[in-house]
C-alpha cells in the first residue's frame, strides 16, 4: 500500500509499526467505527 | 520396490491419515506424493478408493477446523502471525483477505491447490466469522477435489510410479540443490530490494509513541486505516481520527490526499 501511494505522487508515507494492535498495546485510546462507515469502507 | 511406495503398503490408510493432517496443519511435509502413491497401489486392490478420499478428507477437515477455530478466537492475529514467514507480511494480509473477499467460501474449494492460501484461508473464515457449517462443507468440498486430484494422478499413472519415484530420487540430490540455490537467490534479492525500498523512501516505520506525538503536535499527519473491509468487520476500531483506505481506492485514481502531509498507513 505504501508503495502504491508513492508510486501515486504521495512522497511522505510511513507504515505504523505494530499496526494497530500496536497502537492498542502502547494503551493509546482508540475509537469505534460506525455501521454506516463500515458499510461504505 | 520405491521406499515410498513400500512405506505405503506397509502403512497403509493411516500413512495417508497422518501425512495429511500434518500437512494441513502447517508441517512442510507434502502429502501429494503419498495420495499419489496411495492412488496407484488403489488400482491393484492394496487401498481402497473410498477409504483413502474419507481419511484424507477426515484430515483435513480435522486441522482446517483448528485453524477456523484458532482464527475464530484470536482474529486476524492469527493471519498476522502466519503471514510472518511471508517476505511481504503486509501484502499477505491484505492480498489474502482481499481474495477470501472476492469469492467467499467458495474460495475454499480451491485453496488446498494454492501454496500459501490453503494454510491462510481457514483461520481467515474463521476471524470473520464466517458460518461453521459452511465453512465444513466448502472445506470438504475443497479437500475432496485436491486429494481426489492426486489419488487420480496416481491411479492414471500406476505402471510409472515405481520408475518416476526412482527417477525423482536419482535426480533428487542435485535438483534439491539448485531449486535449494534458487530459493536462496530469490529471497536475498527479495530482502535487498525491500531494504533499498525502504531506505530510498525513507520508509523507517513510525513507532505508536512517535505517532502519538505528532498527533498532538503543530502538523499532525493524516492517519490512514488500509484494513480490508473484513478486517474492519471483525475489529471496528480504528485510531481516532484515521480514515479508510483500501487498495482498489488507491488504485483506482479515486483517492484526493493531501500531498504535502505526512501519511502514517496501519493495518491489524
Amino acid at each position: 500500500m505504501a508503495r502504491a501511494l508513492l508510486e501515486k505522487g504521495y512522497p511522505l508515507v510511513r507504515p505504523l509499526s505494530g499496526g494497530l494492535e500496536g497502537w492498542v498495546s502502547a494503551g493509546y485510546p482508540v475509537e469505534e467505527m460506525l455501521p454506516d462507515e463500515l458499510r461504505s469502507a | 520396490m520405491h521406499p515410498l511406495v513400500r512405506t505405503v503398503a506397509e502403512y497403509g490408510i493411516w500413512l495417508v491419515f497422518v501425512n495429511v493432517l500434518l500437512e494441513q496443519l502447517g508441517l512442510p511435509i507434502p502429502a501429494a506424493p503419498t495420495l499419489i502413491v496411495a492412488g496407484a497401489l488403489s488400482v491393484g486392490g492394496s487401498l481402497r478408493l473410498a477409504d483413502i478420499l474419507a481419511v484424507s478428507v477426515a484430515a483435513s477437515l480435522f486441522a482446517d477446523s483448528l485453524w477456523y477455530l484458532l482464527g475464530r478466537r484470536l482474529g486476524l492475529g492469527v493471519l498476522k502471525t502466519l503471514c510472518k514467514v511471508s517476505l511481504s507480511p503486509d501484502s499477505c494480509v491484505r492480498q489474502t483477505s482481499a481474495a477470501f473477499e472476492r469469492w467467499g467460501m467458495p474460495s475454499l474449494l480451491v485453496a488446498k491447490f494454492i501454496p500459501g492460501f490453503s494454510t491462510v484461508a481457514p483461520p481467515l473464515a474463521g476471524a470473520i466469522s464466517r458460518r461453521f457449517a459452511a465453512f465444513l462443507f466448502y472445506d470438504a468440498g475443497g479437500a475432496f477435489l485436491w486429494a481426489g486430484s492426486a489419488v487420480l494422478v496416481g491411479r492414471i499413472f500406476h505402471r510409472a510410479i515405481d520408475r518416476g519415484l526412482a527417477f525423482l530420487s536419482d535426480i533428487g540430490t542435485r535438483a534439491f540443490a539448485v531449486i535449494g540455490v534458487a530459493l536462496l537467490l530469490f529471497i536475498a534479492f527479495k530482502w535487498w530490494q525491500r531494504r533499498r525500498f525502504y531506505r530510498a523512501l525513507r520508509m523507517a516505520r513510525i513507532t505508536a509513541e512517535d505517532l502519538s506525538s505528532l498527533l498532538s503536535g503543530p502538523a499532525p499527519p493524516m492517519v490512514l486505516d488500509v484494513r480490508t473491509p473484513s478486517a474492519l468487520a471483525a475489529d471496528p476500531r480504528r485510531i481516532p481520527g484515521a480514515r479508510s483506505l483500501t487498495f482498489e481506492q488507491v488504485q483506482s485514481q479515486a483517492v484526493d490526499l493531501p500531498a504535502d502531509r505526512e501519511l502514517i498507513l496501519y493495518c491489524t
